[in-house]
């Protein structure tokens, strides 16, 4: 734990480093921005945290693995933890780049999830290397050796993270594909979702961008897990909230339609008749007149 | 891991739940933002997370542990998990606020660093409350279920807790919380030292490192036994030598150099260390590396 912080300034060269931590997740090592000198090399070495770097300007060649790349503004190379890497400003047109070192016990996950693992050190970005760049301006603005500075330069790190991993353009069309979370958590989701906006003209589309997935893997997950699709929950859901209505108030048909999220009082009737046997009007008269008033438990 | 995040959205209220996560230090549970009915009221219910209330604007009162406190805006409170509370809104001048629930195995070590505890579990804000609901606004516009806005939502917590940290701290002059051992001070400082010593001052460097002047100057006489000032005066002092030893350039060019006004200050600067001028240096040295080279 005793990593002391150190901040250098020089012209070209800005640089926070062996910052102390108070994360276990993720933690900063170091960040900085450098106009490197023609030739200007780190290595052959390894350090015990990830380096990422944003190219902003020039070229350079980074030497890892038996690889050997030229790359060249808009591109990113990571520099993984404890691997012997080797890199070089090009001679006429030197690099100019901003990096961010880091570890903790998510990194590599995190990184993974970056589409970066050990035989993908380099990619380009569809997101200018300036807006990585300027999140680490913010964390070279937080210089302090306090907690308060420390979680600021934290807080900005996981926004970088969060920039990287939107950043490939490989993945915008199969952004889709990402499951973080197990289908479990997304049914809850999705029912959660339903429980709140069901009053209003919510479709499954809505359902799955508020979730972030596709709504084909959507439908896969509710049938897999409850057997239905979600548009049948969807209508279930609402069916139940209209027959604790009609059971619960004096409401009319066309009003208790409206509550429930439809426009149309007959796509409404048709709806629950398909749904509960009975048209509306013909389950608020079978029902016994001391049924007891369900308790109206809206969100 | 069960999760469960939700957004509604209704004219005076916003607000976002999850709950479950993929960070242990800090998570978010849930936060939003409402603007309060006269006598809109919450509770008595208790919560397994942490949950801060940030009051832009109005009145309001909060009962915790048998004792009422009466909340206004620029004040936060503080909802430990498990304890039981209710509060509620004036009547003529009902509070706007803003809220986040968190929890992880962090949170009493970050909280430890604000004014809130559950002993105190109300404080003044030092900064504006709206920066706060800037932040919690921030984190209602990332909502989907993905792994990216689940860290730029943590992104955006850490943000709010340094900003607490940051309004307690600033709360009593410099309420020195030292969070790092001296020797991680000191080494900072003297590193600032290096990089900025012609165009410095102490109080730059306290100010840079954060922590106080008096702190500052403790530490380096425990570890240097001399004082900031010191310390930095013979920096200059030991470049000044070099420079005369090394390089052609006047008394006047070195002056500038190294953070002198003029070769005068820097003359009497030197003589009072060394107990002899700069140019006797540069002489007697000059004469020994010619001794040597020939």
């Amino acid at each position: 734990m005793n990593r002391p912080t150190i901040y250098e300034e020089r012209a070209g060269y800005h640089c926070l480093t062996r910052i102390n931590r108070h994360t276990t997740d993720l933690y900063l090592f170091s960040c900085g921005t450098q106009k490197c000198p023609p030739g200007h090399y780190f290595g052959p070495g390894s350090r015990p945290d990830y380096h990422l770097h944003f190219i902003l300007d020039g070229e350079g060649y980074y030497h890892v693995n038996q690889q050997k790349y030229h790359l060249k503004r808009g591109q990113l190379f990571v520099c993984p933890a404890n691997t012997t890497v080797y890199y070089y400003a090009d001679v006429l047109s030197p690099w100019y780049y901003s990096w961010v070192s880091f570890n903790g016990a998510k990194a590599v996950d995190y990184l993974k999830r970056a589409d970066f693992d050990n035989q993908h050190l380099i990619r380009n970005s569809n997101i200018p290397p300036e807006r990585f760049t300027a999140l680490i301006q913010e964390m070279l603005k937080a210089n302090q050796l306090t907690t308060a500075n420390e979680l600021k330069r934290i807080g900005y790190l996981y926004q970088l993270i969060t920039l990287l991993m939107d950043s490939n353009n490989a993945s915008v069309n199969q952004i889709y594909n990402h499951y973080d979370y197990s289908s479990d958590t997304y049914i809850e989701h999705a029912r959660q979702y339903i429980a709140v906006n069901y009053n209003s003209s919510i479709h499954i589309s809505d359902v799955a961008a508020y979730i972030g997935i596709n709504r084909s893997y959507l439908c896969n997950v509710f049938k897999e897990k409850l057997n239905m699709s979600p548009q049948e929950y969807l209508i279930h859901f609402r069916m139940n909230k209209a027959k604790e209505l009609l059971s619960a108030t004096a409401y009319d048909v066309k009003s208790i339609a409206g509550q429930v999220g439809y426009k149309d009082a007959l796509a409404f009737s048709k709806a629950f008749k398909r749904t509960v046997g009975l048209a509306p009007t013909e389950y608020r008269y079978s029902l016994p007149p001391d049924v007891a008033m369900p308790s109206m438990n809206c969100f | 891991m069960s999760y469960r995040e939700l957004k509604t959205e209704l004219a005076n209220y916003k607000c976002l739940y999850t709950a479950g996560h993929q960070t242990t230090d800090l998570y978010l549970s849930y936060c939003g933002i409402q603007s309060c009915l006269e006598t809109h009221s919450y509770g008595p219910a208790s919560r397994s997370e942490y949950l801060i209330h940030f009051i832009t604007r109005g009145r309001g009162y909060l009962q915790i542990d048998d004792k009422e406190y009466v909340l206004t805006a620029n004040q936060a409170f503080l909802i430990p998990p498990q304890v039981q509370t209710f509060y509620y809104a004036d009547a003529v001048d009902p509070y706007v606020y803003t809220w986040v629930g968190f929890n992880g195995t962090k949170v009493p070590d970050y909280l430890a660093q604000t004014d809130l505890s559950p002993m105190q579990p109300v404080c003044d804000l030092n900064v504006p409350a709206a920066e706060f609901q800037t932040l919690i606004d921030d984190i209602l516009q990332v909502k989907e279920l993905t792994l990216p806005n689940e860290l730029k939502r943590v992104g955006y917590l850490y943000r709010i807790l340094s900003l607490l940290i940051y309004s307690s701290q600033s709360n009593t002059p410099r309420k020195t919380t030292l969070n790092y051992p001296s020797d991680t001070y000191a080494e900072y400082a003297m590193q600032y030292i290096k990089h900025h010593y012609s165009r410095i001052t102490v109080n730059d460097i306290s100010e840079y490192v954060g922590i106080n002047r008096s702190y500052l100057h403790s530490i380096f006489k425990k570890k240097l036994n001399m004082s900031p000032q010191e310390y930095l005066i013979s920096y200059r002092l030991n470049i000044v030598e070099t420079l005369l030893l090394k390089t052609d350039l006047s008394i006047t060019d070195i002056a500038l150099q190294t953070g002198y006004n003029d070769s005068s200050s820097l003359s009497k600067a030197f003589k009072k260390q060394y107990g002899y001028p700069p140019s006797s240096l540069r002489n007697s040295g000059r004469r020994g590396r010619n001794t040597t080279d020939e």
